[in-house]
């Protein structure tokens, strides 16, 4: 075949065109090298640089602004508030304290998915946070085809209160499943505790446990006290300050409350009335527990009955006055006179 | 500790214990020892409220766990006080020590 001229040409070309461009590519490659580690690698560095600087800095800042939020926010907050709502979005003003808010977020966020993952599947639930002189309470539930619990708890924080009631609705959990294996009726405590037409929590009801609470600072008072209770068939409870009294007299189905008139140095048994008191008016379905089924309240002290003014209360009915120090045998007869006179 | 034996030999020395509370007398009994040693303690800082509180309170439970002389002798204790009768209080810090310490040697055999 024979090449023609114009062919010899562009092959020259094109061979001197790739000679040109090896020697070119040699002779400026250290160029490019040296251009790429001085200029293209310093820019990349100072890019990441300051991308990781902002962020850090976005996030300090969000930080700041939480932390100064939580304490510029005014807490005035004395009714309930349905967290399940969605028209509960705090208003100004009934806003709570950020870090009780920061809290109760975190609990329905994580805490309140697994609790509800332990319930029957086609549970309807409704659970509200609420708050009233320092004490908080949570309150729980649960309604299913197959099932009815109530659960609530008390405690200084929103965290306490609803681990209080957590415990609880796992024991109710247990006994439920139990009844359930036995083929029986079950009914939550709680909702035993508030009137019933049903024919089973009606006979729950009837083999009721009555519940004593012990209020003394004195350990062996309290002990003392305690044995009388529970050698009558009663179920006791002991509490040694205001505080704790008050959650047990607010979470557990009490029936006598045995009150030691003064607490340590500070405290005294109209305290732990007149709080108890503010505490159920601030709540309408513990209101409505407590105007059905008043706990019967016994004072006890050296002092005497004169010196006790314990506040008037729809809640509570004042039983006695019975005045230390009494023998073992006193106390058992009027211990035994309590239960017969409240029928048990 | 034998709680039955204890309690038999507190009862010939007078002191009847409620069956319910023989579990608990032990540490009843060494809490009051602690008491009393508070009490001469306060006595010698002239610490004259601390001692009505502690009075105050073994005179609330002695009778409860059958022991009517302790709470006897807090209760005078605390009479002690309001007279501002100095001896006397003495008298009675040390009666309720060395009653005290009866019951823990009887209950200490067991």
């Amino acid at each position: 075949m024979k090449i023609k001229t114009h062919d010899k040409i562009l092959t020259i070309s094109l061979v001197s065109l790739a000679l040109l461009m090896g020697l070119g590519g040699a002779f400026f490659m250290p160029f490019v090298l040296a251009f790429g580690f001085l200029v293209i690698f310093p820019v990349a560095v100072a890019f990441i640089a300051i991308l990781t600087f902002r962020l850090v800095n976005h996030y300090i800042r969000r930080e700041d602004r939480q932390e100064q939020r939580t304490h510029t926010v005014n807490f005035d907050w004395s009714q309930t508030m349905d967290w399940t709502s969605p028209t509960a979005v705090p208003q100004p003003h009934h806003l709570i304290a950020q870090p009780a808010a920061d809290e109760i977020a975190l609990i329905k966020a994580r805490d309140m998915e697994e609790l509800v993952s332990l319930l029957p599947s086609d549970s309807n639930i409704t659970h509200t946070f609420g708050e009233s002189g320092g004490l908080w309470r949570f309150y729980l539930h649960s309604r299913s085809s197959q099932s009815d619990f109530v659960a609530e708890g008390y405690g200084p924080t929103p965290r306490a209160a609803f681990m209080s009631a957590r415990q609880s609705l796992m024991q109710e959990l247990k006994d439920w499943r139990l009844a359930r294996d036995e083929d029986r009726q079950y009914a939550s405590p709680l909702s035993v505790a508030m009137p019933s037409s049903n024919s089973a929590q009606a006979a729950v009801t009837a083999s009721h446990v009555p519940t004593a609470l012990i209020v003394d600072d004195d350990v062996d008072a309290a002990r003392a006290t305690a044995s009388l209770f529970e050698k009558m068939g009663c179920k006791t409870l002991l509490s040694s300050d205001i505080k704790d009294a008050h959650c047990k007299i607010l979470q557990e189905d009490v029936d006598f409350i045995v009150l030691d008139w003064l607490l340590g140095d500070k405290e005294r048994g109209d305290q732990v009335m007149s709080q108890a008191n503010q505490f159920i008016e601030s709540f309408d379905d513990l209101e409505n527990r407590f105007s059905k089924k008043q706990p019967k309240i016994i004072t006890y002290s050296v002092l005497d009955k004169s010196q006790i003014d314990l506040p008037e209360s729809k809640y509570f009915s004042y039983y006695d006055h019975w005045r230390k120090p009494f023998k073992y045998k006193e106390l058992e007869d009027r211990t035994s006179q309590l239960m017969a006179a409240s029928g048990y | 500790m034998d709680y039955y034996y204890a309690a038999e030999k507190l009862k010939s020395a007078g002191v009847e214990v409620p069956e319910e509370l023989w579990p608990h007398i032990e540490g009843y009994i060494s809490r009051r020892e602690e008491d009393a040693k508070q009490m001469w303690d306060f006595l010698s800082r002239e610490d004259y409220y601390a001692i009505d509180r502690l009075a105050h309170k073994v005179r609330g439970t002695g009778s409860s766990y059958g022991f009517d002389r302790i709470t006897e002798y807090a209760g005078e204790i605390q009479n002690a006080l309001r007279e501002n009768d100095r001896n006397k209080l003495e008298d009675y810090v040390r009666n309720l020590g060395d009653e005290i310490k009866k019951v823990k040697s009887i209950i200490d055999m067991h």
